[in-house]
C-alpha cells in the first residue's frame, strides 16, 4: 500500500490501522448534502470500499451545499458523479456506485457484506426502511439527519430500533421542509458520522446507541441526550 | 410542583431551550405542552427522565420533559 498519501492521517491512526481500513466495506444510503461529504472523507481517510446509493440526480438546489453539484453537471446522477469525482481522490478505494432506490425488495443485497451503513437519507420512511435492512442483514447504522441549523446524529446496533423512536410518525414533516439545508449544516453532520465510523471499524470509543448528539448551530450548543 | 422542560432545535425559538415551571398536581405532558403553545405537529420525540413517553403521562416532582421536533434532512 502507498502509505505517502495517508501520511498526515499519522499518528491520528496509526499505519496498522490504516492498513484495517482498506480492508473494510461501508455503504452509504443517499448520495446529497450528508452522502457526498461523508463519501469524500472515507475515500480520503482510506476505506478501502464504499458502496454509494441514490436514484437521484442534481438539480439547481443542490448547488448551495453538495460537494459535487456544479454548474455543468445539473440533470446527472449524483452516485455516478461523485464515483468520477471519488476515483480522482484516491485511486486506492474502490467505489461501488449504485443509481438506484434502497427498497425493502433491493435493501439485502446491496447492505449485506458491508461492516457498516451510513445513513444520509432524507426522508423519515426511507430511514425507517433502512433500519429493517440494516436489522436483517445485523448491521450497525449510523445515523444523522439535519435542518436549518439543526442536527442530530446516532449510532444503531441491530435490536435497537432507535430511528422508530426518533420517527414515531414517518409521515410527519420534518422542520427542514420549512428551514432548508445551509451548506455548513450537512458539512458538521457528515464529519461526525465519518469520524464516528472510523473509529467505530477501529474500535475506538463511539457514541453509545442509547445516545443521540443533538446539534444547535445558531446557539451553538451540542448535547448529548440519554434515552 | 417543579418541574424542568428542555427544549431543542426549532421548539427553541421564542422561548427559552430550558424552562423550569411550577405546575400543579396530576398535571399531564399534555397540559405542559398547551402551556408552551407548542403544536402537537411540531413534536417527534417526548421523553421524560430520558425515557419514550407518552403525552397524556402525569408529571411527578423533579421530572424532566424532553421535547424534540422532527429533523429529516440529509
Amino acid at each position: 500500500m502507498n502509505l505517502k498519501r495517508y501520511e498526515k492521517n499519522f499518528n491520528t491512526i496509526s499505519k496498522t490501522e490504516q492498513k484495517l481500513l482498506a480492508d473494510k466495506k461501508i455503504a452509504i444510503i443517499g448520495c446529497g448534502g450528508l452522502g457526498q461529504y461523508i463519501a469524500s472523507l472515507l475515500c480520503r481517510i482510506g476505506v478501502g470500499f464504499l458502496t454509494i446509493i441514490d436514484d437521484d440526480s442534481f438539480d439547481e438546489t443542490n448547488l448551495n451545499r453538495q460537494l459535487y453539484c456544479h454548474t455543468e453537471n445539473i440533470g446527472k446522477s449524483k452516485v455516478l458523479e461523485t464515483k468520477k469525482q471519488l476515483n480522482k481522490i484516491n485511486p486506492l478505494v474502490t467505489i461501488n456506485a449504485i443509481p438506484d432506490k434502497l427498497t425493502q425488495q433491493n435493501g439485502h443485497k446491496y447492505i449485506k457484506e458491508h461492516d457498516l451503513a451510513i445513513d444520509a437519507l432524507d426522508s423519515a420512511k426511507d430511514r425507517i426502511v433502512l433500519q429493517d435492512i440494516c436489522e436483517e442483514t445485523n448491521t450497525v447504522l449510523i445515523s444523522a439527519a439535519i435542518g436549518g441549523w439543526y442536527g442530530q446524529l446516532t449510532i444503531i446496533k441491530p435490536g435497537d430500533k432507535t430511528l422508530s423512536k426518533i420517527y414515531p410518525d414517518s409521515e410527519q414533516k420534518g422542520i427542514e421542509l420549512e428551514l432548508g439545508n445551509p451548506a455548513f449544516t450537512p458539512a458538521l453532520l457528515a464529519s461526525l458520522q465519518a469520524s464516528e465510523a472510523v473509529k467505530y471499524l477501529l474500535s475506538k470509543n463511539t457514541l453509545s446507541s442509547s445516545q443521540i448528539l443533538y446539534i444547535d448551530l445558531l446557539n451553538l450548543d451540542f448535547e448529548i441526550v440519554e434515552f | 410542583m417543579k418541574i424542568r422542560v428542555k427544549l431543542f432545535a426549532t421548539l427553541r425559538e421564542g422561548r427559552d431551550k430550558i424552562l423550569d415551571l411550577d405546575l400543579d398536581k396530576n398535571n399531564t405532558i399534555e397540559d405542559v405542552i398547551k402551556q408552551l403553545k407548542i403544536d402537537k405537529k411540531d413534536i417527534a420525540i417526548l421523553l421524560k427522565n430520558g425515557l419514550d413517553t407518552n403525552i397524556s403521562d402525569i408529571l411527578k416532582e423533579n421530572d424532566t420533559l424532553s421535547i424534540f421536533p422532527p429533523v429529516g434532512g440529509g
